[in-house]
């Protein structure tokens, strides 16, 4: 073999040899798995933490008030979407075991303003608030704007789908909703 | 020759562990073997993700090529109450500033003399006020946008280094680790759903909460919208409740003609709807 021919063949071994050195040191590890991407970016995404629990760990300790939200008007709206996410509360919960969470059978109303002097405030659920640390306590909303932020007389509402009450003539507008219609059993 | 080299080499590494008197060369062996074989089965056996193997034992796989993911709205049913902003923005942290959104509400009000007139104050999140007298309004309704995860997105073709996919469920994803944060994708979107994150300078855009799916829960949207306006569901089960959806009403998408495939069906969308 010509010995340009031998040195050619050499120069390219290196070149080709410093290629495939420099490639595997900057193509990322699961590049190419399923596609032209990251194959561990997918792995990421699907580690990221929840904070909307799931529903069902909800129902576990309010039975009573999943029970009347079911058979309700309010029945299509979950736990989460007054409440808040729940995640953080329901494993709060399920690390403390099930000893401290409120009495299901107790918990027919769930009004827990501590002002709003009504015979309707239960205790037990006032308890229960009060022992869940403040982290892991979820909201429960009982102020006209929270309600009427769905129920305000607008008119890109489909009629159908919601009950919409005009604010400027509705009865005495100065009392708290959920004073007549309680949230988890709305149909009075 | 060889094995003079070799009987050196051993007298030389004999009288080295000689100074060590609690190691013996039956030692070293013991180590090295445990070492070697130590490293085989590790490369062998161990994935380099951990969380592939925590997810498999609940038999839910990453990635699942057997789901075709996508979304259903019904406007009928949408009350602009802005909960499935809300949700979105707490679910996956996004900057709780205006004009950062994967996910929101656009109110659309059609007046009288045909001009018309589009609302979305932050997003929808705190509600919405008629603006319009009610007399001077011909049609108005709610339209929830998001990202429409096109099967043959824009947006994954102009990313230069590979960091926007579609993944095998049909879920466009972006890889924040790999994303350099050109904006190239924001200006391809037909439907403006990307933004760059103000925390972390890369793009950010609706993922359909994979996060949610992988374990089995509903998209933050689909969980906290009070009226089921929203549906999601897998496109390939025929008796699923996306497709069931999809049979039940005459669904249209957005922009069809840019022939970017999305997998947003909306019912009762109005013409007007841009």
């Amino acid at each position: 073999m010509p010995q340009q021919v031998t040195r050619l063949i050499l120069v390219f071994a290196i070149f080709i040899g410093i290629f495939y050195t420099v490639r595997s040191y900057f193509v990322p590890e699961s590049w190419g798995e399923f596609g032209h991407y990251r194959g561990n970016a997918i792995r990421e995404i699907a580690a990221l933490e929840t904070k909307y629990a799931d529903i069902k760990t909800c129902i576990e300790c309010h039975k009573e008030n999943a029970g009347l939200l079911a058979e309700g008007e309010h029945a299509s709206i979950k736990c989460q979407t007054c409440h808040g996410p729940g995640y953080k509360h329901n494993k709060y919960y399920e690390l403390q075991g099930k000893s401290n969470t409120p009495d299901s059978a107790s918990m027919s109303t769930e009004i827990t303003d501590t002002s709003v002097s009504t015979e309707n405030t239960d205790t037990s659920i006032q308890k229960h608030k009060s022992t869940t640390p403040e982290e892991f306590r979820l909201r429960t909303p009982d102020d006209r704007k929270f309600c009427l932020n769905c129920h305000e007389l607008n008119s890109g509402r489909p009629e159908k789908a919601i009950k919409q009450i005009d604010v400027t003539d509705h009865y005495n507008m100065k009392k708290k909703c959920i004073k007549c219609h309680p949230p988890h059993a709305p149909n009075s | 020759m060889p094995s003079s080299a070799c009987t050196q080499f051993l007298t030389w590494f004999t009288m080295n562990t000689e100074k060590d008197k609690n190691k013996t060369r039956r030692d070293f062996f013991k180590v090295s073997a445990t070492v070697v074989t130590g490293i085989a089965i590790n490369s062998v056996f161990v994935k380099p993700s951990m969380v592939q193997a925590e997810n498999e034992k609940e038999n839910i796989k990453i990635p699942d090529f057997d789901k075709w993911y996508g979304f259903g709205i019904d406007i009928d049913k949408c009350i602009g109450c802005g909960n499935c902003a809300k949700a979105c923005k707490i679910e996956n942290d996004v900057s709780q500033e205006p004009f950062y959104f994967r996910s929101w509400v656009e109110y659309y009000v059609i007046k009288d003399d045909e001009t018309i007139k589009i609302e979305s104050p932050n997003g929808g999140i705190d509600g919405f006020k008629q603006s319009v007298p009610p007399d001077e309004i011909e049609k108005s309704f709610f339209v929830p946008k998001t990202c429409n995860h096109c099967a043959k997105s824009p947006c994954e073709q102009v990313c230069p280094v590979g960091a926007t996919f579609l993944s095998p469920e049909g879920v466009v994803l972006v890889d924040k680790k790999y994303c350099i944060g050109c904006g190239y994708c924001v200006q391809s979107c037909p439907y403006g759903c990307r933004y760059i994150s103000p925390i972390t300078h890369t793009v950010d855009k609706c993922t359909m909460c994979y996060h949610r799916l992988k374990k089995g829960l509903p998209p933050a949207c689909v969980e906290a919208c009070p009226t089921g306006a929203r549906i999601h569901g897998d496109l390939h089960d025929k008796e699923g409740e996306l497709v069931k959806f999809m049979k039940e009403h005459n669904c249209r998408v957005l922009k069809p003609h840019l022939n970017t495939k999305p997998k947003l069906h909306y019912n009762s969308l109005n013409e007007k709807v841009i």
